[in-house]
């Protein structure tokens, strides 16, 4: 299962640096929730349903530049956990670049991810994106 | 060394964290050990610890709580020598602020001893809480 896990959230990266809504939800159960693990700013600290996650890229291609492309660094799986670190490069269209790194923890049944929860640097989010903060309600 | 032997070093660790007890600490760290905040920014949250460094700095830390840190582990992914663990923190500050942080890490272990160690956390709250200590971190 750990390995069929690990194809999966490969499939899920791919068709997010591609902003593949379609395939993106076709990824996610009916009940997914993607949690940003942000404790300050609070607005930082959200929780989307799977469609709200799915319309992320769309969202966002708002104020970027290009989609922003993320690379899965390592990847460890065990159960239905698969804890992957991974970094991105975006190019804003205010002049700033988004070059996070990421510690992120899925959970997957059925060949399906239930709930993501990302871990990343706040303080750059907060530097990036604060302009845009509405967009994140 | 088993996954589950590992998550016993690793639980082990976090027991040493919120006793802060530097010569246990030492012992469960290779001599090549290295921790590393993954945080972007402020850039002085960006930094790699040897192992000597590590152990002085947690007291370091401590020394600035009316408590000790408290740290503790929500959930654990093992696999090879590898350890993810999700946690979350609590201390009272002298300086009247409540760190109450939460972080995802990974742990590499070999031979029985932790040899790197990644901290991914909310860096805001980092900044909000101990941005004025900021050259103990260098």
């Amino acid at each position: 299962m750990s390995t069929e896990n690990k194809q999966v959230i490969k499939t899920y990266f791919d068709a997010i640096n591609r902003g593949d809504e379609p395939a993106i939800l076709d990824l996610l159960s009916d009940d997914f929730q993607f949690e940003c693990m942000a404790v300050k700013p609070e607005r930082f600290h959200f929780v989307w349903d799977r469609d709200a996650f799915a319309a992320a890229p769309r969202l966002m291609s708002r104020f970027m530049e290009k989609p922003i492309q993320i690379w899965i660094d390592s990847m460890i799986a065990e159960d239905d956990s698969v804890a992957v670190e991974a970094h991105s490069h975006g190019e804003l269209k205010n002049g700033k670049l988004y070059q996070n790194a990421y510690h992120f923890l899925f959970k997957l049944r059925d060949g399906k991810l239930y709930s993501a929860r990302e871990y990343s640097c706040s303080h750059l989010a907060q530097e990036c994106f604060s302009e845009y903060e509405a967009t994140f309600d | 060394m088993s996954t589950e032997d590992n998550k016993k070093i690793v639980e082990h660790y976090f027991e040493l964290m919120n006793t802060a007890d530097d010569k246990a600490m030492t012992a469960l760290l290779s001599e090549d050990f290295l921790f590393e905040s993954m945080l972007q920014k402020p850039k002085q949250f960006n930094f790699t610890w040897p192992r000597e460094h590590f152990v002085t700095a947690s007291r370091m830390m401590s020394e600035q709580m009316v408590k000790p840190l408290k740290i503790w582990i929500k959930d654990m992914t093992a696999e090879g020598e590898k350890v993810a663990v999700e946690a979350e923190s609590y201390g009272e500050m002298k300086s009247g602020k409540i760190y109450n942080n939460v972080y995802h890490f990974l742990f590499k272990i070999r031979d029985g001893k932790i040899y790197n160690v990644r901290e991914y956390s909310c860096s805001y709250t980092a900044n909000d809480c101990f941005g004025d200590f900021s050259g103990t971190f260098e």
